[in-house]
């Protein structure tokens, strides 16, 4: 194989497996929303993005959460902590890049010290020992670096087998592959290519079956699909971003007060409704 | 006005500003901390209807009239509906706001049917949003290591220790939004049609049995 081929083969497999992983499940799976109207999802990309939403749900279907409850009934729960804790530690040297992208020295501090005490004592990461000493788990991806450098969205994306993203989160799932450096060194290597394919593979029926019961109470409470995950998905991730900024307090896509009116109460008239729209009872 | 009397009404006025701040910090306090036994209460109501591990069915008549008790069904109906509620004819208001209330409770009842027994509920604390809203945030805590899950309630008070549900966000992700957001993509894509949306609710209604 070539190291081109390799190179190639490695950026597919690792695309892939970040994309089961944050696509199909809730996990990553989330929404957001606008100041205009919370909720709403720029998405002028709606039709194709549905066709590849459909396409997403039959693998799921067919493939994934058939193998992710056959995974979450057969092997022991105290094993699954293991693959969920070992997965986790491979990703946080990423987690650790960011959190210096972003500037947060705490959260990088955290990093390491999780990623050294974890691959120690915690036998390669298949123990989180560091969780246990108020070292926890904090996600970070460059998408979200992105966000706090400012960078908007844009339009709404669904990815093929990857699952609900926007041009921001696309980027950022390419550059977090492309960078990971357990993938790099195993793409040095004759038979490297297994290693990546595997942890893919294992990513994603990981997060699918740690998100079973989520997915499946979403389908049943939508009357649509796509447009519930698309908006969760936004709210999910802007809610990411909030702690990233640790604005968690400060403000909240969550719709306020002055936004609930009872049915008998006025209200104006005008397109989308605004704060003005809306009298207390 | 001399210096000693400007001194003194100064003084007078800082502490009259201080007084009126503790007593409404008081109140605001007094108040969250009856939201949070508002929702303490319907938790504990909640897991002792649950205690007897019932199916769906049986659990249905029993949490219905909790549910539409303490959840203000027809604020978060108009807030979920948008724009198109006042587009609605008043018939069609009517008719969405029972379809909207038994989805909603239908959708709770089957979530917390498959609540696990070990897992517990608890309130971590409040914050005051606007006026009449508290914030109670408040922790499901799981089974077998999986992470607690983060949900923030949001209550209204209507005087007299009369407090009602308005939105549940869960990790970030406001319930009230996601449905408005939901249902205002229903409408677009069936040319502005609030009846094709009700048909809609009217088939979820009839399956979620389960």
């Amino acid at each position: 194989m070539t190291h081109r081929t390799r190179h190639l083969m490695r950026r597919g497999a690792r695309a892939t497996a970040a994309g089961l992983l944050c696509g199909l499940t809730v996990g990553c799976a989330a929404p957001q929303a606008q100041v205009a109207d919370a909720g709403e999802v720029y998405d002028p990309l709606e039709p194709v993005n549905r066709v590849i939403f459909d396409f997403n749900t039959a693998v799921d279907d067919v493939i994934l959460e058939p193998v992710a409850r056959g995974y979450a009934e057969i092997v022991p729960p105290p094993l699954q902590d293991g693959v969920t804790n070992f997965l986790r530690n491979l990703r946080t040297p990423v987690i650790f890049a960011n959190e210096v992208l972003q500037g947060d020295w705490d959260g990088a501090e955290n990093a390491a010290a999780r990623f050294f005490i974890n691959s120690i004592a915690g036998v390669g990461g298949l123990v989180d020992v560091a969780e246990l000493n108020g070292y926890e788990f904090q996600d970070e991806d460059f998408g979200q670096t992105l966000a706090v450098w400012g960078v908007e969205e844009g339009p709404y994306l669904v990815i093929p087998f990857l699952g609900p993203s926007n041009f921001r989160d696309a980027v950022g799932t390419a550059v977090d592959a492309y960078a990971d450096p357990f993938d790099i060194i195993a793409a040095q290597h004759e038979d490297g290519i297994w290693f990546i394919v595997g942890r893919g593979i294992l990513s994603a029926i990981d997060a699918r079956a740690r998100n079973l019961d989520t997915i499946e109470d979403i389908r049943a409470s939508s009357l649509d699909y796509y447009a519930s995950v698309r908006s969760i998905y936004q709210q999910f991730r802007n809610a990411q971003i909030r702690d990233s900024e640790a604005e968690a307090e400060a403000s909240s896509d969550a719709p306020g007060a002055d936004e609930f009116i009872s049915p008998g109460a006025p209200s104006g008239g005008g397109d989308l409704p605004g704060a003005d729209d809306f009298v207390s009872p | 006005m001399n210096r000693r009397t400007f001194c003194g009404l100064m003084a007078a006025m800082m502490l009259a500003l201080s007084a009126t701040g503790l007593v409404r910090t008081a109140a605001a306090e007094a108040d969250q901390a009856a939201a949070r036994s508002f929702m303490q209460t319907l938790g504990d109501n909640t897991l002792a209807v649950l205690s007897s591990d019932p199916t769906f069915n049986q659990a249905l008549p029993q949490l219905r009239p909790l549910f539409i008790q303490n959840f203000d069904m027809p604020t978060i109906g108009r807030f979920v509906l948008g724009r198109y509620w006042n587009q609605a004819t008043p018939s069609q208001q009517t008719t969405y706001t029972d379809l909207f209330t038994e989805m909603v409770v239908r959708t709770y009842t089957r979530r917390f049917v498959g609540y696990d027994v070990g897992q517990t509920f608890q309130i971590d604390g409040s914050r005051a949003d606007g006026d009449s809203d508290v914030i109670v945030q408040s922790q499901i805590i799981q089974t077998g290591g999986a992470p607690p899950i983060a949900v923030d309630w949001r209550v209204r008070d209507y005087g007299g220790g009369n407090y009602k549900i308005l939105d549940v966000v869960i990790e970030g992700v406001s319930m009230a939004a996601t449905q408005r957001s939901e249902f205002s993509s229903i409408i677009q894509r069936n040319g502005g049609s609030i009846d094709a949306l009700l048909n809609l609710m009217q088939d979820n209604v009839n399956q979620a049995s389960g």
